[in-house]
């Protein structure tokens, strides 16, 4: 049993948190099950850390807030604890609740069978939202997959066994994008968003029914087909004749898949389509037959991309389950998953353990550069990075999105605006040193003499 | 060609070969897709790294010097580690003040021997020239000359071959044998590369030549692969034949070589004409180049003598009724450009193609219903008339 260190602190206090003279006066305790920890009060919370402070004067892991407060202590630390902002790149902020469930759910993330399909879905997304070949897909660094909001959903799925608040994590995810200012991709978060919630509701995740709506039940029920015989069609797809016809010429070769799925391509065009969802969740499908357990081929999708723009994430996630031995009657073993090797480095990224008593790898938290957005400017000004041109954001603790950043150095333009700035905020800086110098004046002087005052401004006044 | 990045990749045979001290003398002999250029390369690689970096790696000619250049950045062999067997030659002599001027240039055999005979003679008046490399590792062996083979030997400390003698194409007599005699051989007995329908196509063409089965020794695991005869009424409908195959394939094969070939040169520069007034154009490789900066560029055209050691995702053999104009060495040729491709071979021909090709083409096809006897009969089928 491990024993954790922790205490409490008031808002007065927090500056000992930060200091290692202040650490010295704090009242450390110790605890071997750190989800016993009691809730603090509103105005204090409760540092956590894994070693003993007075030890190895470091800043705490964790800080515990009362439910509810989260969001005023984020904006209350980046106010007043500046020099250590962005605080959340030290130490994670959590409600109690939050705490008790991160403490109790297990250190190695796990998507059991689900990993391929998810890598798959990943690749997808990032082919689909940037419109990129499927070449790119090899030398993509691990910070691209990152900013996929189907990274950030898979991995809520890998540590959160119970995960629930999907419809939160979006907006998060949607709400990280739009304070960092990332550029529009081409397919809409919704449309994903919804495309993720429907293989989470597959697996069995609660919650992700609330993203989803009624056109998503077929494409649901075909996922978890698929979870539970992915060497087969699921079985209700054959209920659309065409795509019975296109599975049924789906075999042999290469070639002939092409032309089947290009004669499917060719029926579906003049059909109406009651429900694109299940359109979409074809296409992706039957494209990915074409050459099971890879991703090269996304460009039989690029016809239809404008009117099906998920087809794509179907595509890669349909691609993580390789063909079995039905189709390949010449083949002398089954084929596994042959995605570019960049999707092995996505995986780790997807897997990695991650302590809940441990400094996050992140640049800084999402409660944080909310905060710091409010203020208006860049949020993210000034930061140390992990990776030059990104920032890190974790959104819930071990889950994390990256969004790209201007590594150019400011325009002329900017940089006058900048000086600007810094000419007036030291003026400001003076007039308050004056007016607290006034003030004192005031305080010194007998209450009433108004005229003594105003005497003091003399061109003021004359101009009045 | 199908790159291996690391030792996951290797079967027993292969692994016998990488586990070869970096001295010694080899011969890698084994079946088309067997990867003994692969071998070769992995071993230059080993040798360059355990400080016997004064070696070159020589390749037959033009196209598969290109070819193995480009694939060869996935290993550490510097492309100017990797030679054409000529142009180092040339190089040699030039080095060491031989005039070149006699050379037969409008016979290449000629050339070549001429060119194996000079090194001979610059050996025998600058011993110290004897043994000068650390290594020389060359691909193809099986088309090298005797003279040739002899200025490996004494021109390198240690020499690497990698060849198959059903695969020679240029020479009727082989130097296998007499290498043989010399070196340690790595028999490398299962091949990946070529698909199980054109192994069963490679069969009966080798059969012919007097070659051992590939179809038993096929590790192929990947796309179903097929082989198709066309019989065309004109070579102008073989073009549009392969056209709208070709269409398909770059879709189906993505950043995958897909080649074109006709027996003879002047059977090349029609194919090259007739594709460069298609839609397809913008696709083809330049003249003898395997590779190209522009990814787009993945359609090679060629004659049967320049895609030696190369390998495709499909190859399609246009106005094959004339393969019997390359005489005694077309069965080993036929058998070469089959094997040349992993997933699809396509045969057109205008007219009548030879009986060992008629031969292929009915051990892929689907067997026709047996006719009826008195169809068999003259009688009846002038009565048919």
């Amino acid at each position: 049993m491990n024993t954790h260190y922790y205490a409490r602190v008031d808002r007065r206090d927090f500056g000992d948190l930060i200091s290692e003279e202040g650490v010295s006066r704090l009242n450390i305790e110790t605890v071997a099950e750190i989800d016993i920890l009691e809730a603090p009060v509103s105005n204090a919370v409760i540092a956590v850390w894994s070693l003993d402070p007075k030890k190895t004067t470091q800043l705490p892991e964790v800080l515990i807030c009362q439910d509810g407060t989260q969001n005023d202590w984020a904006a209350w630390i980046t106010t007043f604890a500046a020099r250590i902002r962005p605080f959340s790149a030290y130490m994670r902020l959590m409600t109690h609740t939050d705490f008790q469930r991160t403490a109790k759910r297990s250190p190695t993330p796990d998507i059991g069978p689900f990993t391929w399909p998810a890598a798959g879905l990943i690749l997808g997304e990032v082919l689909g939202a940037s419109d990129l070949p499927d070449k790119a897909l090899e030398t993509l660094s691990a910070t691209a997959f990152a900013s996929t909001l189907s990274f950030v959903m898979c991995r809520a799925a890998a540590i959160y066994a119970d995960f629930q608040e999907w419809s939160h994590l979006v907006e998060m995810w949607e709400s990280v994008r739009e304070v960092t200012k990332q550029r529009t991709r081409s397919i809409e978060s919704g449309s994903i968003a919804r495309v993720c919630a429907t293989v989470m509701d597959a697996l069995g995740f609660q919650g992700a029914s609330k993203i989803l709506t009624r056109n998503d039940t077929e494409v649901s029920e075909a996922c978890r087909y698929l979870f539970r015989s992915p060497q087969r069609t699921p079985s209700n797809l054959f209920e659309t004749k065409i795509f019975a016809d296109a599975e049924h010429m789906m075999r042999g070769s290469r070639e002939d898949r092409v032309l089947a799925f290009e004669e499917f391509l060719h029926r579906s065009d003049g059909i109406s389509v009651p429900k694109p969802e299940i359109m979409s969740f074809m296409l992706g499908y039957l494209a990915s037959r074409i050459a099971p357990g890879t991703i090269r081929h996304s460009s039989v999708l690029g016809q239809v991309t404008h009117r099906y723009p998920t087809a794509v994430l179907w595509y890669g996630f349909c691609a993580g389950f390789a063909e079995g031995d039905a189709n390949m009657p010449n083949a002398s073993g089954r084929r596994g998953v042959d995605f570019p090797s960049s999707a092995r480095r996505m995986i780790r990224e997807l897997l990695r353990p991650e302590l809940v008593l441990g400094a996050p790898i992140c640049d800084i938290g999402y409660l944080e550069l909310i905060a710091l957005s409010r203020t208006g400017g860049d949020p993210l000004e000034g930061f140390i990075k992990t990776t030059q041109g990104s920032i890190i954001v974790e959104l819930l603790p071990g889950v994390c999105t990256s969004v790209s950043v201007s590594s150019k150095p400011p325009a002329e333009s900017q940089v006058r605006e900048l000086r600007g700035r810094e000419i007036i905020e030291r003026m400001g800086k003076q007039i308050e040193r004056l007016c607290e110098t006034y003030k004192d004046f005031l305080a010194a002087k007998a209450p009433g003499s108004e005229a003594e005052q105003r005497s003091l401004f003399p061109t003021r006044r004359k101009k009045k | 060609m199908s790159w291996w990045l690391d030792i996951t990749d290797l079967d027993e045979d292969q692994k016998n070969v990488i586990d070869l001290p970096p001295t010694g003398d080899y011969l890698f002999l084994g079946p088309p897709g067997s990867g003994k250029t692969n071998l070769l390369l992995i071993r230059a690689e080993y040798l360059i790294r355990t400080k016997y970096p004064n070696l070159f790696v020589l390749m037959f000619n033009e196209p598969l010097h290109d070819f193995v250049v480009r694939g060869g950045v996935l290993y550490d062999v510097p492309a100017a580690k990797i030679r054409k067997m000529l142009s180092w030659e040339l190089v040699l002599l030039r080095e060491n003040g031989v005039l070149l001027k006699d050379l037969p240039e409008d016979d290449l055999d000629a050339k070549r021997k001429a060119l194996a005979k000079k090194v001979l003679e610059l050996l025998d008046t600058n011993p110290k020239l004897e043994n000068h490399l650390e290594c020389l590792l060359v691909d193809e062996v099986q088309d090298c000359f005797p003279e040739e083979v002899e200025v490996f030997f004494r021109c390198a400390k240690h020499v690497c071959f990698a060849g198959d003698n059903r695969q020679r194409i240029f020479s009727s007599h082989s130097v296998i044998p007499a290498i043989q005699e010399r070196v340690k051989t790595i028999e490398l007995k299962t091949h990946y590369r070529i698909g199980h329908e054109i192994c069963r196509a490679a069969d009966v063409v080798g059969e012919a030549a007097g070659f051992s089965s590939i179809l038993d020794t096929c590790n192929y695991n990947d796309a179903e692969s097929k082989v198709q005869f066309s019989c065309c009424s004109t070579d102008e409908e073989q073009i549009n034949k392969i056209v709208e195959a070709l269409t398909v394939q770059l879709t189906a094969y993505p950043d995958e070589l897909l080649a074109v070939v006709g027996p003879r040169k002047r059977d090349r520069d029609f194919l090259r004409e007739q594709l460069e007034a298609s839609a397809l154009a913008p696709l083809i490789l330049p003249h003898r180049s395997s590779g190209s900066d522009d990814p787009n560029q993945r359609i090679y055209v060629a004659h049967l003598l320049e895609i030696k050691g190369l390998e495709f995702r499909t190859i399609h053999l246009a106005l094959m009724q004339h393969i019997h104009r390359l005489r005694e060495n077309q069965k080993r040729i036929a058998y070469t450009a089959i094997t040349r491709a992993k997933t699809t071979v396509s045969v057109y021909f205008t007219g009548k193609i030879p009986g060992y090709l008629e031969q292929a083409q009915v051990a892929v096809e689907p067997p026709k219903p047996r006719p009826p006897l008195e169809d068999l009969f003259p009688k009846k089928k002038k009565g048919r008339k």
